[in-house]
């Protein structure tokens, strides 16, 4: 009876430590400047697949929205920046913090570069894998006030059971579907849920929006 | 023992339950990608309109750029009068949208 005691205290601790923080950030800068509205920029692409700017930045607004921000409009900012010029996020992300500020009126803009997006091809499968690096910063000052970088594979939690066999309808299948859909942009709202949601380790503080405002890390 | 473990497990898994969230969400993200994928904005009203009559429903409001997204796409198909009425609801809704759409009236049309 005991033993069944220990195993149950540790394996409590184990399934604690899976929400814990790995190691504390400095919320310093971001309590002080404490944006209300972030404007999100379209994402660099760092990729090989063309199709990572957009396909990460149609699921920038709902982590960011649900953990208290107002975030402006994205097809809106991007018709804007169309509208202005811009054509590419380069030169989006090379403009001026406060010209930013005087065209959105946001507080804090959000810069996203994105490392990965994809279809990886292996010998016995494929995965979609999306990896995104953000950086927020105060539009007023151009300070940082944080940064963070997320990953998530269309892979996650698939075990391999039942032979070779099915290992190899396995992936045939996958394949299949990966390229029906835009499986990546599926992956990228995984990403994106993981950087920027305030329940994230590390992640974004709540905002003036959210009933968890104040209940800070 | 059993009664235990399962009220532990409950728990230590309610620690990491997501919250409810603040918005009704509807087709938003969809419509979003969907216009990034330059699809047709027709259809896209037509969807974004009905989430708009289910939303009262609900409870909860529509999410901040949803009214904002609509107006772009009634610009798209040369509607300005819905257009300004979508942008007019953005703003009351999110006053931290008022400075952008005020900007956007100078270079932002209604085109075909």
């Amino acid at each position: 009876m005991r033993k069944i005691y220990l195993i149950l205290v540790l394996s409590i601790f184990a399934l604690l430590g899976g929400c814990a923080a790995p190691k504390p950030y400095d919320y310093s800068a971001f309590n002080e400047r404490m944006p209300r509205a972030i404007v999100v920029l379209p994402p660099i692409n760092d990729s090989l697949d063309v199709k990572a700017t957009y396909g990460v930045y149609a699921t920038t607004t709902k982590p960011l929205a649900e953990a208290g921000y107002y975030v402006l409009p994205v097809t809106l900012v991007d018709e804007a920046f169309r509208l202005n010029g811009l054509q590419t996020p380069n030169d989006i992300h090379a403009l001026s913090p406060k010209k930013i500020k005087e065209v959105f009126g946001a507080d804090a803009g959000l810069y996203l570069t994105v490392k990965e997006y994809g279809t990886k091809y292996y010998v016995v499968g494929s995965a979609s894998v999306v990896t995104v690096e953000a950086k927020l910063i105060d539009l007023e000052s151009g300070a940082q006030i944080w940064d963070g970088s997320a990953s998530a594979s269309s892979e996650e939690g698939k075990n391999n059971q039942g032979g070779l066999a099915a290992l190899l309808i396995g992936a045939l299948l996958n394949q299949i579907v990966g390229t029906v859909v835009d499986q990546s942009s599926n992956v990228a709202r995984l990403t994106n849920t993981r950087l920027l949601s305030a329940e994230t380790p590390n992640g974004i503080l709540w905002g003036a929006r959210s009933p968890n405002f104040g209940k800070q890390k | 023992m059993k009664k235990i473990l399962a009220l532990l497990a409950f728990l230590a898994l309610q620690g990491c339950a997501t919250q409810t969230t603040l918005y009704e969400w509807g087709n938003y993200e969809s419509a979003v990608y969907k216009h990034f994928n330059n699809e047709s904005p027709e259809e896209q009203i037509q969807i974004l309109e009905k989430d708009l009559t289910a939303a009262g429903k609900s409870g909860k409001p529509l999410p901040p750029g949803f009214y904002a997204h609509l107006a772009l796409l009634y610009g798209k198909v040369g509607q300005p009068g819905k257009m300004n009425e979508m942008l007019a609801l953005e703003a009351s809704a999110f006053p931290e949208a008022v400075p952008f759409l005020k900007n956007l009236r100078s270079g932002f049309k209604a085109t075909n």
